[in-house]
């Protein structure tokens, strides 16, 4: 809406809250008041270097923030010693994987999508159990996070490994929109492993290993 | 551009209404006509222009963004008769208009199983030492452009092929197929016809020159994102 700040008449009595109050309205217009109807319409006339640029930050938690859409993102490489390894012992619940986990602050009401892989494989089956066939052994269940609510629908499974031979190593992927609108404030997105332990009196495995980790997580504003 | 020019009032001057009228007269009539030489840079997402003042007008939204996820998507089949719909995997429509400059990205990602190949014995998975007739499943996703399609289309960029890597000696030792696959596509085949909507779904069907096996698909995740500009 365009200013309208009433003028005075001949002989008026101007009084301090009458100067105030135009000077707020004047003040409210250039703060953020300024509406589509304010601007100049018959030239397109917004070129990229009037909107913020994008902003990109390495670290500690990797990410792009523009004008409309933010990209958080995690990248872990393929090397052994940089694997996750989970261990039987370790919990019974979902446990967040570093490297697939990632919190954030959304500016605004957004749309979220995930787009992650990683690999897994275990290490160590033959050593502790008499016989593994291999993709029959169930020894974790991993899924999609949001906000701390599992996703059934992202579910993929670890297997245990086969007498040494590396049939159950398993290059995992999951892309998923989150049909719920975020709303402005924290949230996190993190793919959690649950292990399937047996209380330990007859253990069927060892090592858990989860490499090769990458997340991207997109918030989409507009 | 926008310039308010401010009736000056000197020193010794009466003040009249009239000189502070004519200020005003001038922040009125001058705040509806703001160009870029009133905006410095970054200016347009800061402070003084409200949220979405200033955007770009496309026939719709800007982004548009359809999903579906399911848990168990598809119980096992053998699609050999073409390819059959994974069940509830069909989103969209996604409108648009062939002045608007579109991008539509579709992704999707399953986990799938089948039994185990094995060659001596019998039941589900023998091979009869036959390793040519390997099962192999396809998936892909379809699409379909109201304006000028009667039926759903295969994009071909989006053809994933399943298929074993091990065949076992005896039924006792065979090694159960599973795993999960994803397609990111970036969808370009946007019709001319000014205004249409496209929708998409996922199917998959088994090769017929190979042994008939049923293949399990579930942990399904599809969505397609519409973004105009």
């Amino acid at each position: 809406m365009p200013l309208s700040i009433p003028q005075f008449n001949t002989g008026d009595k101007i009084n301090a809250s009458d100067v105030k109050d135009r000077l707020q309205r004047l003040e409210s217009f250039l703060n953020g008041k300024i509406t589509s109807s304010d601007l100049q319409s018959t030239l397109a006339w917004v070129d990229s270097d009037l909107i913020v640029r994008p902003e990109f930050y390495a670290s500690p938690a990797p990410r792009m923030q523009g004008t409309t859409a933010d990209v958080h993102h995690r990248r872990v490489s393929n090397n052994l010693v940089d694997s996750v390894i989970f261990f039987e012992e370790l919990s019974n619940d979902y446990i967040p994987i570093p490297g697939l986990s990632a919190s954030f602050h959304v500016a605004d009401s957004a749309q979220l999508s995930v787009l992650c892989s990683f690999m897994t494989f275990e290490i160590g089956a033959s050593d502790v159990a008499s016989s593994v066939t291999g993709e029959t052994n169930k020894v974790a269940r991993l899924r999609l996070f949001v906000d701390g609510t599992g996703i059934r629908s992202t579910q993929r499974i670890v297997f245990a490994n086969n007498d040494g031979r590396k049939y159950s190593r398993k290059q995992h992927s999951i892309c998923y929109h989150h049909t719920a609108a975020l709303s402005a404030g924290n949230h996190s997105v993190s793919v959690r492993m649950k292990v399937i332990g047996d209380g330990g009196s007859s253990r069927t495995f060892k090592k858990i290993h989860v490499a090769a980790r990458n997340l991207v997580t997109n918030i989409q504003y507009r | 551009m926008s310039k308010v020019v401010l009736t000056q009032v000197n020193k010794g001057d009466p003040l009249v209404v009239d000189k502070i009228n004519a200020s005003i007269g001038e922040w009125n009539s001058r705040s509806n006509d703001i160009d870029e030489q009133n905006v410095r840079q970054e200016g347009v997402d800061r402070r003084n222009i409200a949220s979405e003042a200033v955007i770009d007008s496309p026939s719709t939204s800007a982004s548009q963004i359809d999903s579906v996820s399911t848990a168990s998507a598809m119980p096992a089949v053998s699609p050999t008769g073409g390819a059959a719909k994974i069940p509830d995997s069909d989103i969209g429509p996604f409108t648009y208009n062939s002045s608007d400059q579109v991008a539509l990205k579709v992704n999707l990602s399953l986990h799938y199983e089948a039994v185990g190949l094995f060659i001596a014995g019998s039941g589900s998975g023998n091979l009869s030492s036959s390793l040519t007739s390997i099962p192999k499943w396809k998936v892909a996703i379809y699409y379909k452009d109201s304006a000028s399609m009667a039926s759903f289309a295969q994009i071909d960029e989006t053809v994933r092929t399943i298929t074993f890597g091990l065949v076992a000696i005896d039924k006792a030792n065979r090694i159960p197929l599973s795993g999960s696959l994803s397609i990111a596509h970036n969808f370009t085949a946007l019709g001319s016809t000014s205004t249409s909507s496209l929708s998409f779904n996922v199917r998959v069907w088994q090769d017929t020159n190979s042994l008939v096996l049923p293949i399990t698909i579930n942990n399904f995740n599809f969505y397609a994102q519409r973004i105009l500009r």
